[in-house]
């Protein structure tokens, strides 16, 4: 028995070996570039000296070695702000000695004010939503009791579907201008002065009550990512966006909106669009519009901690390393430097919702229970995640997939097995009964594709149908309250965008409402045929 | 008399299906893509992240294509090796205790790999060889590949040779492999489904984290055509993943240790690739590698160099100039590419996209002289055609369909009285009548010296 755990472990770390090594050597392989990266490295001195900081702010902050005898480390936002700018200008330098540009102090002035008024702007952004969502969560008391990064999580993205919300409905009366923009902004913090106030205390001014189990490589890890936001924030220092997608869509729209002061006709629900126009709007700032793109990829990498520490249990300092590995990842970066997307958006309203629902199952568990919805704070936190699941449909209709998995665990924590293999069934189905293939194309390279629909659902209605025969009708009804009633909040949230793709798209089905009308559709290839053939005739 | 248990109930539902399939499948047509039309737009925007293999291999070297970018490349779409390295290797590492599910696990893992293998591409800067060639052996030597090429190219081979039964079948089998290759999908996510739930008892937060990870992923990979930014949350989870690997304690310091290694390696070469941040702009001048930490373009106007025309200018020489004149009045325009929408004022109600030329071909097709393809346009309100000189370069298609529209439309603007060039930053050389060698901003001349990226017509 002995021999044979050996052997497993053998062969466990050599077959490991081995799939790594081959993976490794065919992704390096088609990735080229990551070779010349390191051997036409060039910022040595930058790299020296902002190390050489890091290492010693994390002895600092860990009370290790020279820093043995400190009381508590003293660090508070604007610690970590100086930091930033010491970060800006050495990288400024630095690729000055490359680019040969004449600078001067003016210069260093420019981008550190600009920079600075970029950052003001946004956090009186993250204030308006703070305090909105803080407003709002009154009615669900129990969110308070959560405490933690997850308390915030969820006061931020509820408190960004209010600002958006507002913002929509300014911009349907065409009242998307300076001082209607401002004022909405405005209100939220102002109303909850005190709430705010000692928000900005304790993020700026009282130092940050350091966690005992961060280590040295925890810190390092943190300031790792502090650097990696300094050099990615230059490309937030634009009059424009360098990608594709961002120039002839997302950030378009926000422009677009700044121009006309009202909704624009067309495309998909384009809500964070709408928050990152007040940039332009309100600001006079394409480095605002820009920065509140990326704003939901930071507040990301708090879901991620939270989620590590608090409910997975992972060692602090591996979930600090683990933001870090997400930032790092380059198409992730892609959304920070060129490509101003909504994508990373959607992930900060995920992550809120995905830290909300393993808090409310783990205390659950605690009971031991598998009754998901006991009392008004259950229905209250199935409210909550409707409502979040709702405002994300708005941000982009893709964010569907993150529903179908917590409808499944929601099924599930009843443990009741069959019947949510047989919903999970009946849901992948409904993908293809309602063609939502068709929007890759890949629809056209399959065959019996409403066979294939017909035939899950009824293996999904017969493993129901097993659960019913097995827990009675009563479990089934149970599981079901709280599915159909995130749907039917779901649609609520989302219905401001369904109507206005209504009143827009001159197709009226199902798909049009919920995708939107193509922008500019006056232009018809057909008409524009038919009417230069009449033309000819 | 026996209670109805699961296993009861799955072998009803199997006789059942095999009696109801055949009647079902009776009524469906066959409505297979066979011909592939020349521009099939969502074939070359959309499904150049998925692959143009058999479909069946499609969907199943998802998570191998998506990690090793073969199929489309670019940091746009690099997600590391994490998912495809390392992930695989947690639910290894979880199933350990159980001698059966571990075994079953390498198994699966080795057959996935030759599957994976099977159906990749070398790809190297100057060239890009399918492996299943019939000119492989005319055309390229191995010997002429580095050593990394020549390993992955035997590998490969080795691979294909050995799942060639598999890949053969599939390729003759086609209308087959369309019907079965949603059901199969299905059932394998149902099964992995199953598993998680009912086997994954002693993992209990791990089991919810797997369960929102498989869930996830698996619309991700049926819906979105392989388009990494619409599934970024699994991104950050098989990340977490990770992490619970070292919280298991049956795991040998071997193992652990290795993951570990990996963990750095990715650390350092991301961070070190994301200082030096070599990119396409520079891809083809070395001498400018590892310095553009930031981008040049924009370097000035956050310094208070430049403004914004000025930065314009910069950044695309000659275009204000353009920019300019298509501002001074509400004209319509005809775009291919370029992300100039951005600078034109009122562009959502002025500019008609035809990235994937699907359009430009239609008319074409229906007037082949061309000044009465640009009279159709002008005909609609058209006044000014801006065109991305770089369009070719997305087209991964096998039959090129995409450059073949862009040669289309190069040759409806050459030498054409029906329009002028008022914008491009291409430079050609051409020779004077004084014999001299001279150097213009134009899209046609005897050489290109500077291919540039746009340029931009008046209809007249």
């Amino acid at each position: 028995m002995q021999n044979e755990l050996k052997i497993r472990k053998s062969i466990l770390w050599v077959f490991s070996a081995i799939w790594i090594g081959i993976l490794l050597i065919d992704y390096w392989d088609k990735h080229p570039l990551y070779w010349y990266s390191i051997t036409h490295f060039k910022y040595l001195s930058w790299s020296i000296i902002l190390l050489t900081i890091g290492s010693l702010l994390g002895l600092y902050c860990s009370r290790s070695l020279l820093f043995k005898s400190i009381k508590a480390p003293w660090i508070n936002g604007l610690v970590v702000y100086l930091l930033f700018i010491i970060g800006l200008c050495l990288t400024a330098f630095s690729f000055n000695h490359f680019f040969q540009a004449e600078l001067n102090f003016s210069h260093y002035w420019h981008l550190v004010s600009r920079s600075t008024y970029t950052l003001v702007c946004s956090f009186i952004v993250l204030l308006s939503a703070l305090s909105s969502g803080h407003l709002l969560a009154r009615f669900a008391p129990y969110l308070a009791q959560i405490g933690g990064i997850t308390t915030y999580l969820v006061h931020l993205a509820l408190g960004f579907f209010i600002i958006i919300l507002g913002l929509f409905f300014l911009g349907y009366i065409g009242q998307l201008k300076q001082l209607p923009v401002l004022i909405w902004l405005l209100i939220f913090p102002i109303s909850q002065y005190q709430y705010v106030i000692k928000y900005i205390k304790k993020v700026l001014i009282t130092p940050f009550i350091l966690d005992e189990s961060w280590s040295f490589w925890g810190y390092f890890a943190m300031y790792i990512g502090l650097i990696y936001s300094t050099i990615n924030f230059f490309f937030v220092q634009a009059p424009f966006p360098l990608g594709f997608d961002a120039r002839n869509y997302y950030v378009n729209i926000s422009k677009l909106l700044a121009e006309s002061g009202s909704l624009v006709e067309g495309f998909q629900p384009y809500a964070w669009s709408l928050l990152t126009s007040v940039g332009y709007i309100a600001f006079y700032s394409p480095e605002v519009t820009l920065f509140l793109s990326t704003l939901g990829g930071y507040i990301t990498c708090w879901g991620i901690y939270e989620l590590g520490t608090r409910y997975l249990k992972l060692n602090k300092n591996y979930a600090l390393w683990s933001t870090l590995l997400f930032m790092i990842t380059p198409a992730i970066n892609n959304h920070w430097i060129i490509e101003f997307k909504i994508d990373l958006s959607l992930l900060f309203i995920q992550f809120a919702i995905l830290n909300l629902l393993f808090h409310w199952f783990f205390e659950k568990k605690k009971t031991e229970s598998s009754t998901l919805i006991k009392d008004k704070n259950d229905w209250m936190i199935v409210v909550v995640i409707a409502i979040l699941m709702g405002f994300s449909l708005s941000i982009k209709v893709l964010s569907v997939f993150l529903t179908y998995s917590v409808f499944l665990l929601y099924w599930l924590f009843s443990r009741d097995k069959m019947g949510a293999l047989g919903l999970a069934s009946i849901g992948v189905s409904l993908t293809l009964l309602l063609k939502l293939d068709e929007i890759s194309g890949l629809r056209a390279y399959h065959d019996l594709q409403n066979t294939t629909a017909i035939i899950f659902i009824l293996i999904g209605v017969a493993l129901l149908s097993y659960s019913i025969y097995k827990n009675g009708v009563k479990l089934l009804l149970r599981n079901s309250k709280p599915i159909v009633l995130s749907g039917l909040i779901m649609i609520g949230c989302f219905s401001p965008w369904l109507v206005k793709n209504y009143s827009e798209s001159s197709k009226k089905d199902v798909i049009s409402i919920i995708l939107g009308g193509i922008p500019n559709s006056e232009l018809d290839l057909g008409k524009m045929l038919r009417d230069y053939k009449k033309q000819d005739e | 008399m026996n209670r109805i248990s699961s296993k009861h109930i799955l072998f009803a539902l199997s006789i059942f299906l095999f009696l109801l399939v055949p009647s079902l499948e009776a009524q469906e047509e066959d409505k297979v893509l066979t011909e592939i039309p020349l521009g099939d737009i969502k074939r070359e925007e959309i499904q150049r992240y998925f692959g143009y293999e058999n479909v069946l291999f499609r969907y199943l070297t998802v998570p191998y294509d998506s990690s090793i970018n073969v199929n489309q490349q670019g940091r746009f779409v690099d997600i590391g090796f994490l998912l495809i390295a390392v992930f695989p290797l947690i639910l290894l590492g979880l199933s350990f205790k159980n001698k059966k599910a571990f075994y079953s696990i390498i198994g699966l893992l080795t057959l996935y790999l030759l599957i994976c293998l099977s159906n990749s591409l070398l790809i190297t800067l100057e060239a890009y060889y399918p492996v299943v060639n019939d000119d492989w052996d005319i055309a390229i030597k191995p010997q002429y590949l580095s050593y990394t090429d020549q390993f992955l190219y035997h590998l490969y081979a080795f691979s294909e040779s050995f799942m060639s039964p598999m890949i053969e079948y599939a390729k003759n089998n086609n209308a087959l492999t369309s019907k079965i290759t949603y059901g199969i999908l299905f059932s394998i996510f149902l099964g992995l489904l199953y598993w998680s739930m009912s086997k994954v008892e002693n993992f209990k937060k791990e089991k919810y984290l797997l369960i929102v990870f498989m869930s996830y992923f698996f619309l991700w990979m049926l819906l979105s055509g392989g388009i990494i930014w619409y599934g970024f949350l699994f991104i950050p989870l098989i990340i977490l993943f990770i992490g619970i690997i070292f919280e298991q304690e049956s795991l040998s310091r071997i193992y652990k240790n290795l993951i570990f290694t990996v963990l750095i390696i990715w650390t350092t070469t991301a961070i070190i690739n994301r200082v030096s941040n070599i990119d396409v702009t520079v891809a083809n001048y070395e001498e400018h590698y590892g310095k553009t930490i930031i981008n040049g373009t924009i370097f000035p106007y956050a310094m208070g160099i430049f403004n914004e025309d000025q930065t314009i200018d910069y950044s695309t020489p000659n275009l204000s100039k353009a920019l300019n004149k298509i501002n001074a009045d509400d004209e319509l325009i005809y775009m291919v590419g370029t992300s100039f929408s951005f600078n034109i004022r009122n562009n959502l109600k002025r500019i008609f996209s035809d990235n994937a030329l699907g359009n430009i071909w239609w008319i074409a097709k229906n007037y082949p002289d061309k000044s009465t393809q640009i009279d159709v346009l002008k005909q609609a309100g058209i006044k000014y055609m801006i065109i991305d000189l770089h369009t070719p370069s997305l087209d991964k298609t096998p039959e090129q369909s995409l450059t073949q529209k862009f040669q289309l439309l190069l040759n409806t603007l050459y030498q054409n009285p029906s329009v002028s060039l008022i914008g491009t930053d291409r430079i050609i050389e051409f020779i004077d009548s004084n014999g001299n060698q001279q150097k213009l901003a134009n899209v046609f001349g005897e050489k290109i010296l500077n291919p540039g990226s746009y340029a931009i017509y008046e209809i007249l």
